[in-house]
């Protein structure tokens, strides 16, 4: 495809600004694209103006013209389509990259672009950050896109444990239909990712996952003789990585088809990134899936 | 264990470099944060285990090879088993006790047998004792043991044997003892003997080990005197009694056998240190003659010390066809053992010679007939006869045909006769005669040509120049001054060509063969046997046997060499009237019965009896014993002629003259290294030990095959290592 790799991962850690680099990313992004089929119309009053030749008469507003005697035509902000709710991991395994980034900050870059590619939109966003619990919550809103981009810029890595009660603490923060974006790595049972994607799900609401994993956790590609730390318990083990690669590789495998399987069966979108990849994949996924949304609804 | 170089030992210190770099290779395994230990807890990491398993086993090969390399440098050694290395506190005791007669003297054997247990006395439990007995040959009794109750208890039993003394073998043996036993703290030899001057040769030179003390117990005593009477030799004197009626030559028909007999007596020693002013009394004793047991003579005898004599008995006349046991008996003494000699007499045999001569009214075989008769062993037995009255028949009976100066005029009828004779074992002289100017059909038939009469009437005479003294023809003459041939003169003789296969033992001083022996093979053999088929011998003399052409019938060397060629000829063999012990003896037993039975069995005189063999002949005789050695038929039903053997003790042990101790221990030294022999004995060193162990090759090799292994093993794994990864897999879940 033609839309990609005009924004590498190492050219965004370079952009200190995350309104500009979601405006970067997502305008270059945009600009790849053809005509959006998706851009709707706003039912949100903005402003009055002076009627002009050639205008709707339907938009007139008659009652103003009845106290001024002018003709007005009423101006309205292009209509929301619908909800976008991020569920960005912050927890302490997000805090882990080889490469240009981490697997926080490739979210976080993730999450700016998903949110300012959404307020082009005319989308609502809200975020919630999580580790072990909810950290952030910022209701979606058409105006929220500062915000949840300075929530997202202060965003620092939290603790460790498990997903499952901060995960059912974000399907409660979800009260009307929309879109819900989930950016974590998943170091979490399965069952328990399905069951609160699930509940989304229940709620009608879109679900989109995007399972974030360095390349040193695709590959295990280590060498020597290795004392590994769990960054979110401080638990060690020694490993012999030429030893242990297969077994690793063949358990994140399980790992992940594991959840694209069981997810997909739920309805719910799954996408593996690599953060050593630009954030376009990841973009397009989105947008897939939002066109899937507006379709069946 | 040892070690020859323990400072290698400072090359253990290798061992700590593989430590060391595992030691830092383990600790450079880093620490990485990793987001989650979900799935790598889930793995199996028993492989992380293994590989330090590994590490570890590929470490201690390393350090292990190396250990055995600085092991392997410092050249470890066995020092020996647990026993041996007790035998490094403890001391090696090695009794030689002389056993020969002469111990039995007085009270010496008493006294030796008490030396020698007590030098067992006192061992400790970690000491050893050795007891070799000893007279002309050394027998370990009893090895290197820690029983001296035992060893006390051998002593006391050993018996004395009728035997001569040596000390050099006795001390060989024990030299090897005391070399075996090398790492003996102490390590002592104890000689218990009389010390015979006749035990110990003047240049004889032993050696001991290093470091061997010798204590020499001298068990003769002051209080005696040390005198000793012996009988030590007998002499008898074969001659036949002329029976009624028979002539010269004739001589042994009939005739009966009378031999005279003389023993000599002597009487040596020394009186008792003790009392120097007392000297011992002379001998005065009878000596008896006994014959079968019976004494039949008795004569008296004085001597004084130091002295020996001749005692004459009448003589005694032999009975026909039976053997005479004799004893010379003297009265008992000190020392008895060698107060007998014992003898056989048996008659003697018989040689029929028959001396052919030229026709004519004149004897040409006078001289040789006169010698001819004058033999006693064997009685030659002559015939005469002229070559024109020859009769093959004449041959019967005969064991030599002396044809003198007659070949020429014998029929050839008689020729082929005594070829025949001599093909089929019998001895032939043959004297070339005057008239032979070219060969004789005789001679022709032994290849024997004649190519000139040499004649030295003018001038110088003939003489023999050289004649060989290793042939049993003249090996009387061996002696110096035994035999004078030079005075013989040789005015005309017969230069023979010698055939192929003939050997002249005798030369002109022309270098012509003075006498042709056609058959030497036959001499070396020693003894030809007429009975036993084979061919006989043939000697030619290429004068005649009269005075005619030479003066050798008047020169005293005419009679024995006469002799000898007949008994050369006859193949006659002196049998022997005893024998001493220690001799081998040869015994001729009648071969026809003993093939036909199942052997003999000799029956020594203590009455041991030993199974000899199944066959007839020679048979050899270990004498062991004084006395009379009976041999029988195995089978009881076969009754043959008596055979007996009369054996004696050596002489030597008779004289009881005694070594200077002193002398005799100082031409014992300690080993040098340039004495083979004793080089064996010299105990073994550390660095010969370690050479012959060669326990570093081994090492070397561990060493060397655990690098190998180890470096196999790395290889493997470190390959295992290097391996790329294959197994990944894209984003989008596709495998690579």
């Amino acid at each position: 495809m033609s839309y990609g790799r005009f924004v590498d991962t190492g050219t965004l850690s370079r952009i200190s600004s995350l309104d500009l680099l979601a405006k970067t990313v997502v305008e270059g992004f945009v600009s790849g694209l053809h005509r959006s089929p998706f851009l709707g119309r706003s039912m949100d009053f903005a402003e009055y103006r002076a009627y002009q030749p050639g205008d709707d008469i339907r938009r007139v507003d008659w009652k103003l013209f009845c106290r001024t005697d002018r003709f007005y035509v009423k101006e309205f902000e292009a209509d929301t389509n619908t909800n976008l709710t991020i569920g960005l991991d912050v927890s302490r395994s997000m805090d882990f990259g080889t490469g240009a980034l981490t697997k926080l900050d490739y979210g976080r870059y993730l999450a700016a672009c998903l949110g300012y590619f959404a307020s082009k939109q005319k989308d609502r966003i809200g975020l919630v950050t999580f580790d072990n619990k909810l950290v952030d919550f910022v209701p979606p809103a058409a105006k929220h896109l500062q915000v949840v981009l300075h929530t997202i810029d202060r965003i620092e890595p939290g603790g460790g444990g498990s997903l499952r009660e901060p995960l059912l603490e974000v399907v409660d923060t979800v009260r009307r239909r929309s879109m819900v974006v989930l950016i974590s790595d998943f170091y979490e049972d399965p069952e328990t990712v399905i069951k609160a994607a699930a509940g989304f799900r229940h709620k009608g609401n879109d679900v989109i996952l995007f399972h974030l994993l360095d390349p040193a956790e695709l590959r295990f590609e280590f060498e020597g003789e290795l004392d590994l730390r769990d960054l979110e318990t401080g638990t060690r083990q020694a490993v012999m990585p030429d030893v242990l690669r297969d077994q690793y590789l063949d358990l994140i495998r399980e790992h992940t088809q594991t959840l694209d399987r069981s997810l997909i069966e739920a309805g719910i979108d799954y996408t593996l990134v690599d953060t050593s990849q630009p954030l376009d994949a990841a973009l397009y996924s989105y947008l897939s899936a939002r066109l899937h949304a507006m379709k069946t609804r | 264990m040892g070690l020859l170089a323990p400072l290698f030992l400072l090359g253990l210190a290798a061992v700590a470099v593989p430590v060391i770099i595992h030691m830092r290779l383990r600790h450079r395994s880093r620490m990485v944060p990793f987001p989650s230990l979900m799935f790598i807890s889930r793995a199996p990491y028993r492989s992380v285990r293994r590989r330090r398993l590994r590490d570890l086993l590929l470490l201690a090969l390393r350090c292990l090879a190396l250990a055995l390399l600085a092991v392997a440098f410092a050249r470890p050694l066995f020092q020996g088993d647990a026993a041996a290395n007790a035998a490094a506190a403890n001391r090696l005791t090695v009794v030689l006790l002389d056993n020969s007669f002469s111990m039995g003297f007085g009270g010496r054997w008493q006294r030796a047998t008490s030396a020698a247990a007590s030098a067992f006395d006192g061992m400790s439990a970690v000491d050893r004792g050795a007891l070799i007995v000893y007279s002309d040959q050394a027998a370990m009794v009893a090895a290197p043991t820690a029983d001296g109750a035992l060893l006390a208890t051998l002593a006391r039993e050993t018996e004395l044997v009728p035997r001569a003394t040596s000390l050099l073998p006795a001390i060989q043996v024990a030299r090897g003892v005391l070399a075996d036993a090398g790492s003996a703290a102490a390590r002592e030899l104890v000689i218990v003997s009389d010390f015979q001057r006749s035990s110990w040769a003047p240049d004889n030179v032993a050696a001991l080990p290093q470091g061997v003390e010798l204590r020499l117990v001298d068990v003769r005593s002051e209080e005696e005197d040390e005198v000793n009477a012996a009988v030590t030799d007998v002499v008898l004197d074969h001659a036949r009694m002329p029976s009624g009626g028979a002539g010269a030559g004739e001589a042994g028909e009939g005739a009966r056998e009378r031999v005279g007999i003389a023993a000599r007596v002597s009487y040596q020693g020394v009186g008792a240190a003790a009392d120097p002013e007392r000297a011992p009394e002379p001998l005065r004793a009878e000596v008896d003659l006994l014959f079968d047991g019976e004494v039949i003579q008795t004569r008296a005898v004085e001597l004084p010390l130091d002295s020996s004599t001749m005692v004459s008995f009448a003589p005694e006349v032999l009975e026909r066809e039976r053997t005479t046991r004799g004893t010379v008996r003297l009265r008992e003494d000190a020392l008895a053992t060698d107060n007998e000699f014992h003898f056989v007499l048996s008659p003697a045999h018989e040689v029929g010679v028959l001396v052919i001569e030229p026709g004519g009214g004149r004897r040409r075989s006078r001289y040789l007939e006169e010698a001819l008769s004058l033999g006693r062993r064997p009685f030659l037995r002559v015939n005469r006869v002229q070559a024109s009255g020859f009769q093959p028949a004449m041959l019967e009976g005969k064991s030599v045909v002396v044809i003198n100066d007659s070949a020429q005029q014998l029929p050839a009828a008689a020729d082929a006769a005594v070829v025949r004779f001599v093909r089929e074992g019998g001895g032939l002289l043959i004297g070339v005669e005057r008239g032979l100017n070219s060969t004789s059909a005789l001679l022709g038939e032994f290849g024997v040509e004649s190519t000139q009469q040499v004649d030295r009437l003018a001038g110088t005479p003939g003489a023999l120049a050289w004649f060989d003294t290793g042939h049993p023809v003249f090996d009387v003459f061996a002696a110096a001054r035994s035999g004078d041939f030079s005075s013989a003169s040789f005015f005309r003789y017969h230069r023979l060509e010698t055939p192929e296969g003939a050997m002249p033992i005798a030369l002109f001083d022309d270098g012509a063969p003075a006498l042709l022996d056609l058959m030497p093979a036959r001499a070396e053999d020693g003894v030809a046997d007429a009975a036993s088929g084979r061919a006989g011998r043939v000697l030619v003399l290429p004068t005649s046997f009269d005075t005619f052409w030479n003066t050798l019938p008047l020169q005293a060397v005419f009679l024995p060499f006469v002799h000898r060629s007949m008994e050369y000829l006859a193949g006659y063999a002196l049998p022997r009237s005893w024998y001493r012990v220690g001799e081998v003896a040869s015994v001729e037993l009648p071969g026809t019965v003993g093939s036909e039975g199942d052997g003999y069995i000799s029956v020594a005189p203590s009455g041991r009896e030993r199974r000899l063999g199944t066959g007839g002949g020679d048979l050899l005789l270990d004498v062991e014993e004084p006395g009379f050695y009976d041999f029988r038929e195995v089978r009881a039903d076969v009754t043959s002629e008596r055979l007996t053997l009369a054996a004696n003790v050596p002489v030597s042990e008779s004289d009881l003259g005694g070594l200077d101790v002193d002398e005799f221990a100082s031409r014992i030294r300690p080993d040098q290294a340039e004495d083979a022999a004793a080089s064996l004995a010299t105990p073994v060193t550390a660095e010969e030990r370690e050479q012959r162990q060669r326990l570093w090759w081994y090492l070397i090799a561990a060493a060397a095959t655990i690098l190998v292994a180890e470096g196999l093993f790395g290889n493997r794994r470190r390959r295992a290592t290097a391996a790329p990864v294959v197994t990944a897999w894209s984003p989008t879940g596709e495998e690579t």
